[in-house]
């Protein structure tokens, strides 16, 4: 038998056709899963087998496409009978390959479903366990349309087997998948888990796929696969059939073999006949080589970033040195300020963020991977995870959706050793310092030398010089007069010797006064030299500054678009005066964001901060509650008003000393298992805040168990629970329950669309709230 | 068996949603109209994608038993509905992830355009269920649409009806546990053909 990975890069190869709809008009019943024929009809199941190698497929995929142990308790039964079904299809034959088929769950992975990631590889890994056993050749992972449950299949392929893997993806008309991510994406996540072949399935037709598959032939360095639908189904004198007809379909097949495309087959309405005029039209068409792309490129679950000629920006601001807010926001678990520092700085224009969550009192671990999930579901930029514990880095590259920056490695052997294996693992580029043992060379050209000792070790690995990038380290000039120097020679030097570099530019100026000018200075000047990467902060206007004018005047910026418009979106800092009209008071009634942080800054001048409170924003929320109550106002304006208040009320915290802030009236808030609506929970949620209670949102599909966790861990008394299905009513009851049995003396208020007051005492319910405004009065009268 | 296939992407300025029903969801009169509403309006078309995808397919009517051609279920509600049909419009529409991924953000940067925009999407999924409503039937004479949680056409068939308008694989939209579709603003209906 051949050896499959030498066939890839050396043959042209062929898959089968559509199955489903080929068993379909063998019989099989609308609303029969197709894999219920392995057990019930495995000599049909053979026969299509047959009819594909007769047509000349020489890699056959296995009837499983729909089972998995999420669907099927007997989920092993039914792959071997699958896998049985091909064997007898073959026969004595040597030279036909049998892919184990792995589909989608069917399931969406979070944040925009209910499947965890974790979950997907546990189904996918029994998948490929009970397949391994059987003898298959490889596995085909195929027609998912998300990043992340494809990279959840191929994560538990790996672990589950050592068999080659290939993956093909379902992307629609404009090349993209379901949930964003576009040819290049994928091919750097894909490449970076070293998977065997890679290509497009499924869709909507041959004439798509050929619109796009430029991308993959200028982006991908390993083998292409296309296995196209026969267009879409129509019905013709009462038989469904597909748009595009066997000669149709060759022709197309054609025009991809001679694009690059060495692995051709077909998907759903294609038949043997289809793949069989595809053979005859393209067996003579020599194979494309794949060749090595050598491109340095990260990748979030939509797009990749290329490090080559445009300078990068790395945000900086997720970082808790030197930042107080930061560290009290991890301290108390308050994801909202990270994440919206990461909104923050990704409207800015940064291209990556680098995330690091590392504090000496808190789980590294489990926050990082919390921040990433997270920012994730909320940035489509790629991360930089940036951590010096390997435990970490295992974790949170082993969830992050797409190919991340990792922040870092060194010349210790150490270091090499314990982030190399990871890397090479679940793919990944990443930032080397040029430091060892011996600690940061004075010279550049020592720098240099340890560079190139880490890329000698990164090969053993397997890791390419494309994948790291060298940062030579910035040392003060405050400590050091010739550092910026040494620097800057050590990026050219690299630059030279085929090396992408990065800087934290901004330590270069640590212990000196007027930071900014050493900062933007230094930072033309490596850009100049010819600096890749630049970890700084986007809040800088002057950083900002340069980094334009800098493309512009190095003809990086097409007719200088973006600095025209850049210069034209940076504005003065508006300086109308607070005027009698403009209070504090009027700015909450009238939901003026904008205006609060001015407001409180004059009222500082003259009332203390308590007072403020008192007399200014407990007024304005009372009357907005209010008119609210008397319809004078509606929903959306009484939220408007609650977040001015939590804005005001986070500004004013900073100028309260820390025991006049009283953290004993809490709430937690939930919704329960199973659901993911959050609307009512979250207005609850902004009306407490601008009442000044601190909540603990734990946010949507909780459960009774994370509940009772937050009680203990916080002593909070008083939980809120939300439901808006009659199927998620009974998670309530247990939460309930599970509370009144070990945390007695909590007081659950519940509320949602489906809830009344009876059913509230139905289930135990301490109260039953019909409204955000009543929540926070039961919350007020609780703590009085 | 499916009698016709249907599947289309819908240019996003052909949605418009009813007033009364973004009044509804807002929980506010029409006439209000905050600036935030508008803005709120704005960034949801700029994410949008509207599609669908259905199929025209012989029913079975048994009393209150009813086939759609995956299987027999039962609901008084929907047997009502359908009297005397022997086809109906089966279909699925939604405006696409972009929208949840919008929401996600918004969730953490601002309640309160959270609540308007989720409102505003809930809204053009129901206008586009109403284009596709009329785009289908055409000048055929059909009863009033009926979706699953209508009356007490149960939840649970939900995923069968997805299957059976290929919703996973032309409109990607999965269904969660506890049944919920994702993209999260999605619509599934059944429309009788008299």
């Amino acid at each position: 038998m051949k050896d499959l990975r030498t066939a890839l890069k050396n043959e042209r190869l062929y898959f089968d056709g559509g199955f489903g709809t080929v068993i379909q008009s063998m019989g099989l019943q609308k609303g029969t899963p197709p894999e219920d024929w392995n057990l019930t009809n495995p000599q049909k199941i053979s026969a299509v087998h047959k009819a594909y190698i007769d047509a000349g497929s020489n890699i056959i995929t296995t009837n499983t496409f729909g089972v998995n142990c999420d669907k099927y308790d007997n989920y092993e039964e039914l792959i071997s009978s699958a896998v049985n079904c091909v064997k007898a299809a073959i026969g004595s034959r040597s030279d036909i390959f049998i892919a184990f088929d792995i589909g989608p769950t069917g399931r969406m992975l979070k944040p925009l479903g209910d499947l965890d990631f974790e979950d997907a590889v546990k189904i996918f890994k029994k998948n490929v366990s009970a397949a391994a056993v059987c003898g298959v050749d490889c596995i085909i992972i195929e027609t998912m349309s998300d990043a992340y449950e494809t990279k959840a299949a191929v994560v538990a392929a790996k672990e589950a087997s050592d068999l080659p893997i290939l993956v093909t993806n379902a992307y629609d008309k404009t090349g993209k998948l379901m949930t964003g991510a576009d040819a290049k994406a994928m091919i750097a996540l894909l490449e970076g888990l070293s998977v065997d072949a890679i290509g497009m399935n499924c869709s909507f037709g041959p004439d798509i796929m050929l619109k796009h598959i430029d991308d993959f032939c200028e982006n991908c360095s390993v083998p292409l696969i296309a296995n196209p639908n026969a267009g879409l189904p129509k019905v013709e004198n009462g038989k469904t059939v597909y748009d595009i007809t066997p000669d149709q379909f060759a022709d197309y097949m054609t025009q991809l073999a001679n694009k690059g495309v060495n692995i051709l087959g077909g998907c759903c309405g294609t038949t043997p006949d289809h793949i069989r005029k595809t053979i005859e039209a393209t067996k003579n068409i020599p194979i494309t080589k794949p060749t090595e792309k050598n491109k340095t490129v990260v990748s979030s679950y939509t797009h990749s970033v290329e490090i080559c000629n445009q300078p990068i920006l790395i945000g900086e601001r997720i970082n808790p040195t030197g930042k107080s807010k930061l560290k009290e926001a991890l301290r108390t678990n308050n994801l909202s300020y990270i994440l919206n520092e990461g909104i923050r700085q990704a409207d800015s224009g940064v291209h990556i963020l680098d995330v690091n969550v590392g504090l000496p009192e808190i789980n590294e671990a489990q926050m990082m991977c919390s921040v990433i999930k997270e920012l994730q579901a909320v940035t489509d930029l790629p991360l930089q995870i940036d951590t010096s514990d390997p435990e970490v880095l295992e974790k949170s590259i082993r969830i992050y959706n797409g190919k991340a920056l990792i922040n870092s490695v060194n010349g210790e052997v150490q270091s090499m050793n314990a982030v190399f294996p990871l890397v090479k693992k679940y793919g990944g580029t990443v930032i080397a310092l040029t430091m060892d043992k011996n600690g940061i060379p004075s010279t550049a050209e020592e720098r240099v030398k340890i560079a190139e000792r880490i890329a000698e070790c990164a090969k053993e690995y397997g890791i390419q010089k494309k994948d790291l990038i060298i940062d030579p380290l910035c040392l003060t000039i405050s400590s050091d007069s010739s550092s910026a120097l040494i620097t800057l020679k050590s990026v050219k030097l690299l630059s030279e010797a085929g090396f992408k570099t990065s800087l934290g530019v901004s330590n270069i100026s640590f212990g000196l006064p007027a930071r900014e000018k050493i900062n933007t200075t230094f930072f033309a000047e490596a850009l100049a030299i010819g600096l890749n990467c630049a970890i700084m902060n986007p809040f800088s206007t002057a950083m900002m500054d340069v980094y334009y004018a800098y493309r512009a005047l190095h003809g990086l910026d097409d007719a200088c678009l973006d600095y025209i418009n850049y210069s034209s979106n940076v504005s003065e800092p508006i300086k109308a005066a607070v005027t009698e009209e403009t209070t504090l008071s009027k700015a909450i009634i009238k939901g003026l964001k904008e205006d609060i942080s001015r407001c409180i800054s004059e009222l500082l001048k003259t009332t203390k901060p308590l007072d403020i409170i008192d007399n200014h924003i407990i007024p304005a929320l009372s009357e907005v509650g209010n008119d609210f109550e008397a319809k004078k106002l509606y929903l959306p304006q009484l939220l408007m008003s609650a977040e001015c208040a939590s804005s005001a009320f986070e500004i004013l915290k900073m100028h309260i000393g820390k025991q006049n802030i009283s953290n004993d009236k809490s709430v937690i808030l939930a919704t329960v298992k199973g659901d993911i609506h959050d609307i009512g929970k979250n207005i609850v949620k902004v009306l407490l805040e601008s009442y000044g209670f601190l909540v603990y949102d734990l946010g949507r599909d909780v459960s009774p168990e994370a509940v009772l966790d937050c009680v203990k861990s916080t002593g909070c008394k008083l939980v809120g629970l939300s439901a808006l299905m009659t199927t998620t009513v009974p998670s309530m009851a247990e939460t309930i329950k599970l509370l009144q049995s070990k945390a007695k003396d909590v007081k659950v208020i519940v509320g949602g669309a489906v809830l009344n007051e009876e059913y509230a005492k139905t289930i135990s319910a301490d109260a039953y709230c019909k409204d955000a405004m009543e929540a926070v009065k039961f919350a007020t009268e609780f703590y009085l | 068996m499916p009698l016709d296939y249907f599947y289309g992407e819908i240019q996003k300025e052909l949605i418009l949603p009813n007033i009364n029903e973004v009044s509804e969801r807002l929980n506010m009169p029409f006439e209000q109209n905050y600036n935030l509403t508008s803005q709120c309006e704005q960034k949801l078309k700029n994410v949008i994608a509207p599609k669908y995808s259905g199929i025209r397919t012989d029913i079975t009517l048994d009393g209150d038993k009813i086939d759609l051609g995956f299987g027999v279920f039962t609901s008084k509600d929907l047997a009502k509905n359908l009297t005397q049909c022997k086809e109906a419009f089966i279909f699925a529409v939604t405006i696409g992830n972009g929208v949840d991924r919008l929401l996600n953000k918004l969730r953490i940067t601002s309640p309160a355009e959270h609540f308007i925009t989720d409102g505003l999407a809930s809204a053009y999924a129901e206008a586009l269920a109403d284009f596709v409503d009329k785009k289908i039937k055409g000048n055929t004479p059909c009863r009033p649409r009926f979706s699953v949680g209508y009356g007490d056409l149960p939840l649970e068939i939900q995923p069968q009806i997805l299957e059976s308008v290929n919703a996973a694989r032309l409109l990607n939209i999965t269904v969660s546990k506890s049944l919920l579709m994702s993209p999260s603003k999605s619509i599934t209906a059944i429309m009788g053909i008299l």
